[in-house]
């Protein structure tokens, strides 16, 4: 028998393996390298020991409501987001995102989040209805606190970290989820 | 050679000259800088909540009971509060929703209940860098009361 602390784990694993795995899927010839790696972390940690505060990334938050509720984001280095967005439209950000490049950031997120949303409906068998993504594309510790400014208390996070590649390369992505207590 | 201090997301510091307190990725949040120019002391207070009224949580997470805090605890140290120099930072929208509306945020409220406390208070800003869509890094040089701020997309200012 499981603890609760366990179960939670397995339950971020899962979500952010169904998440990778649909991240991999909306791009031509990306496979999931490994089975993402998983621990948790207090929320206001998570800045500091991933990013710097101030390091420059790109995130998707989206809030969890139903029985389970909780928050979800994806959290891309700078490098990554713009190969990505050179991927998906075929142009690179400066220090603003365009409205195409923030609706093509959104729009993966959706895809991953509602993934990671799915496998925790499934696994707690009920209901979780993911909200409309928020997108950002600045400092690090600035986009956390922003996104979970209601949560930024010593919350525990779990940290979810999946590996993709293809022939051009590898791509790192993060996943936070921010279970309610 | 000056210290350096970083404040953390709720957290405040004060340090005597020569020193660098400095908040790294000020989003939503207010940073608070106080300044004694005759004493060469300054305080520098990182505040994610607008008020504390009816939340139970430390008085530092709140613009309000922080900023109150930190004149507190400069006063403990001597400073009187007509020498104190008040400058502000922070309080930036950072997330767009996808469906083109914008994302609630709390940056605004961090605003107003800045302004509505210095009222309170009866204390001025005698700088600002608030509002906007960029996040900030803000530091206090208590050398000089000069309150520098980087952002990834405009040369620094210095107020």
């Amino acid at each position: 028998m499981s603890s609760p602390a366990e179960r939670l784990q397995e339950y971020a694993s899962i979500s952010a393996g169904h998440a990778a795995n649909a991240l991999a899927g909306f791009f031509d010839q990306v496979v999931l390298m490994d089975p993402p790696s998983c621990r948790w972390l207090r929320l206001d940690d998570i800045p500091s020991s991933v990013f710097r505060p101030d390091e420059w990334i790109a995130a998707v938050f989206a809030d969890l409501s139903g029985p389970a509720p909780g928050q979800l984001g994806m959290l891309l280095e700078r490098e990554v987001a713009v190969e990505v967005l050179r991927r998906m439209v075929g142009s690179e950000p400066g220090r603003h995102l365009d409205a195409a490049q923030a609706s093509a950031l959104a729009e993966l997120g959706n895809i991953a989040l509602s993934a990671a949303a799915g496998a925790l409906a499934a696994l707690y068998q009920t209901v979780v209805v993911p909200s409309v993504p928020r997108v950002g594309y600045d400092m690090a510790g600035a986009l956390m606190v922003d996104a979970l400014h209601s949560r930024i208390a010593r919350l525990p996070a779990y940290l979810m970290e999946a590996e993709l590649a293809d022939r051009a390369g590898r791509l790192r992505a993060r996943f936070v989820w921010v279970p309610e207590p | 050679m000056s210290a350096s201090h970083s404040v953390g997301v709720g957290a405040q510091q004060i340090a005597q000259s020569p020193s660098v307190l400095r908040a790294l990725g000020v989003g939503s949040c207010v940073v608070v800088a106080l300044y004694d120019r005759k004493r060469a002391i300054g305080g520098l207070a990182h505040l994610p909540l607008p008020s504390r009224e009816g939340r139970r949580e430390q008085p530092e997470q709140f613009v309000d009971s922080g900023l109150e805090l930190l004149l507190r605890r400069l006063g403990e140290r001597g400073c009187e509060l007509a020498d104190l120099e008040v400058k502000a930072a922070g309080g930036a929208t950072l997330l767009a929703s996808s469906n083109g509306c914008s994302a609630t945020s709390i940056a605004p409220s961090n605003v107003a209940a800045l302004r509505a406390t210095l009222t309170r208070l009866g204390l001025d800003l005698a700088g600002e860098d608030l509002g906007g869509q960029s996040a900030r890094s803000v530091e206090l040089d208590t050398r000089t009361g000069e309150l520098r701020i980087a952002t990834l997309r405009r040369d620094l200012s210095v107020l």
